[in-house]
């Protein structure tokens, strides 16, 4: 009749106080579910949001931090430069990368797509995007997909060749092929004293050699009736175009206007990392960081999780706050609990330490009769508590609504296809995202916190057993 | 030769400032083979005695040595398992467990040697004393007082010691069981050569032992 079976018998025979314990674990193991399930779910749709949302960097000032600067500070700001994108871009996190030049440029024999448009303009303006990246990003991060043609090589970006990939609506719309030549007019004007304007031009020409449809998202396209069509009036150009474009324009102001202090050859770039794997994002971040003036910001695709994952991070932070109440409310009523029990059993654990039976022996005793109930009612929760976490998923996600007042109808990104994917994420994606799931993990942090807990729950009564004394029982 | 003696045990209870004394510069010897019995009224001292003899409380003087060696170096756990055994006045069984599984408790605990076969040495130590097979098979709490006070005594005889000391063990029983208990005690030391040290304090039951001492105001007297 060792420890053991003493306590295996113990349990058996004493059925209404094994059941007791059984019922009051199950219950507090219960909420201890739901809660962990609820936090796990919370945490799977931050992995898969983030995942959808890339891992794509970009490069942009810190505003916040330039607020109170000086003149001097501003004459000073130094713009980033290819040499600093290559530097950033040849970081072991970094898939591939590329660094844009844009301008704007009209055209009269062109026409932008603007299916609102009632009568052709005189001038159609289109953005002109510089590419470092022969494959053109936005084409590789399937923001774009290319149609017919091709893209740049890297000779034609090496030698700034006038070359160019248009959008298929463009394409349509003017009655473009690839191999077509089109024809632009990057214009200078000078506004004069009497209120007239004169224009000098100079005419581009560029070879198609692509065509790409653009990837915008439907909730982008209905949001509130505006649409941004930017997306399928770019012009995709070696970055050398548009410096070459940019130099011509500051050297008609440096003729228009000699007193200006405009440096020719100053070029803007904005560059965008691809990386590796979404989990480096706070590595890349850090070390591009150092790499760059301190007024500058490392952007991450993944940043925007935040601001649509309003109703899943207060599910997850009001799960984290009940989780931690169960646990408290566990080790307080079962300590109690167990402790009575004890009392009860004093005479008992009196007959063992009189028979010479070790302390540790008897505490042993003790603790294998708790958790081996414990483990019962944490199983039984294991099913039960998925069921609660749904239904209290539901009640938590109705009550922010009531809180804040939101219907859900808010929290797009809106994201061109520009500097991030164009996977704009909404807050019904998370919402669709999240989802309780009876998996592994949720499995061995329910064991985990569950017999953890009830463990603490434990030293209490373990503490009453040690200072028991078998006279003062027994005599 | 003495297996357990006692020597210069000093007893007393602080409060504060004032000091009870219970046990006087106690000294004591016991021999296997013999019965023996304290005598005295209550508030004498004797329980006192018995719980340090038993090594349940420790004296603030003085030394118990089991086979000439001090039980404190033994370690008082150690002495309890494998060294001595206790029959306590209300039983002290374990209340949801049968005659026989509360017989075999102390075979798990003592490091003594015990034969393999623990549940029958069971059923033979509660035939023994008494105890049918059915019976041995009850849950305690079905038996009647002087069939617990049996199984009692069958797991003092478990644990295969040679001293078993009992703490008025006759106390909640009737004369004509109290006269069937004694006897077993009085069987154990003679047949068996146990030394059986009782605490009680009737005159009747001192009278039909070996050797009684009487305690008084802390001190030892032996009885003629």
């Amino acid at each position: 009749m060792n420890f053991l079976k003493r306590a295996f018998l113990s349990l058996v025979r004493r059925k209404g106080k094994s059941l007791i314990l059984l019922v009051i674990i199950f219950i507090l193991s219960n909420v201890m579910a739901g809660s962990i399930a609820i936090g796990q779910a919370s945490n799977n749709v931050e992995r898969t949001i983030k995942l959808q949302l890339g891992a794509n960097a970009s490069v942009e000032f810190d505003w916040e931090k330039m607020q109170n600067w000086n003149e001097e500070q501003w004459n000073s700001l130094e713009y980033i430069t290819p040499e600093m994108a290559d530097r950033i871009g040849s970081l072991s996190y970094v898939k591939y990368y590329d660094y844009n030049s844009e301008t704007y440029i009209n055209s009269t024999t062109l026409t932008q797509y603007d299916p609102n448009m009632v009568e052709v303009p005189m001038y159609s303006y289109f953005p002109i995007k510089g590419v470092q990246y022969a494959p053109i990003l936005d084409i590789v991060n399937g923001n774009a997909t290319l149609v017919s043609g091709r893209t740049f090589n890297d000779t034609e970006v090496k030698n700034a060749d006038y070359v160019a990939l248009i959008s298929d609506k463009v394409a349509e719309l003017n009655n473009i092929f690839v191999g077509d030549v089109i024809y632009l007019q990057n214009t200078f004007s000078i506004w004069k004293e009497d209120n007239t304007v004169e224009e000098i031009k100079r005419d581009i020409a560029l070879e198609v050699i692509g065509i790409f449809t653009p990837k915008v998202q439907q909730a982008e396209e209905n949001n509130g009736g505006w649409i941004d069509y930017t997306p399928f009036n770019r012009i995709y150009v070696p970055n050398g175009v548009v410096h070459a474009e940019n130099r011509w324009m500051n050297e008609q102001y440096a003729i228009a206007y000699p007193d200006s202090n405009i440096k020719i050859d100053q070029i803007y770039i904005t560059p965008s990392f691809v990386l590796n794997n979404p989990e480096d994002v706070e590595s890349f971040r850090t070390e591009a960081k150092n790499l760059l003036p301190d007024y500058y910001k490392v952007t991450v695709s993944s940043d925007a999780y935040d601001s649509v994952a309003g109703p899943i991070k207060f599910i997850g932070s009001l799960s984290n706050i009940i989780l931690y109440v169960a646990i408290g409310a566990t080790i307080l009523i079962l300590s109690l609990v167990v402790i009575l029990f004890l009392r009860d059993r004093k005479h008992e654990l009196g007959i063992y330490l009189s028979l010479g039976e070790s302390k540790s022996k008897v505490v042993g005793q003790i603790l294998i009769e708790v958790l081996s109930i414990a483990i019962l009612a944490i199983s039984l929760s294991l099913l039960t508590g998925n069921s609660i976490a749904e239904s209290t998923s539901q009640s938590m996600m109705d009550l922010r609504n009531e809180i804040t007042g939101n219907n859900n109808n808010g929290g797009v990104i809106y994201r061109d296809m520009g500097y991030y994917p164009n996977n704009g994420v909404t807050e019904d994606d998370v919402l669709e995202a999240y989802k309780i799931e009876f998996s592994w993990d949720y499995v061995l942090i329910l064991y985990g916190v569950g017999l953890g807990t009830v463990l603490l729950s434990s030293i209490a009564p373990m503490i009453y057993i040690l200072r028991l004394k078998p006279k003062k029982i027994m005599m | 030769m003495a297996i357990l003696k006692a020597t210069n045990i000093k007893y007393y209870y602080q409060d504060g400032e004032n000091i009870r004394t219970i046990l006087k510069d106690l000294s004591i010897e016991f021999e296997k083979g013999k019965f023996y019995t304290i005598l005295g009224p209550s508030g004498s001292g004797k329980t006192t005695l018995l719980s340090l003899l038993a090594a349940l409380d420790e004296p603030k003087e003085g030394n118990i040595l089991y086979n000439d060696q001090d039980i404190k170096t033994i370690g008082y756990e150690k002495y309890r398992r494998n060294m001595i055994s206790i029959v306590f006045q209300s039983y002290n069984l374990v209340p949801y467990m049968t005659a026989l599984e509360n017989v075999m408790i102390p075979m798990a605990i003592t490091e003594n040697e015990i034969p393999k076969n623990t549940k029958e040495v069971a059923y033979n130590l509660l035939d023994y004393i008494g105890i049918t097979k059915t019976k041995a098979d009850r849950i305690v709490n079905k038996l009647s007082g002087g069939e617990q006070q049996r199984v009692a005594i069958a797991r003092s005889l478990a644990s295969n010691v040679d001293v078993i000391f009992a703490d008025e063990p006759t106390g909640n029983l009737d004369s004509e069981l109290e006269d069937e208990i004694i006897e077993i005690f009085r069987t154990l030391a003679h047949e068996h050569n146990k030394c059986i040290i009782m605490v009680t304090h009737s005159k009747e039951i001192a009278d039909k032992s070996d050797v009684s001492f009487q305690l008084k105001k802390g001190v030892l007297l032996q009885n003629e």
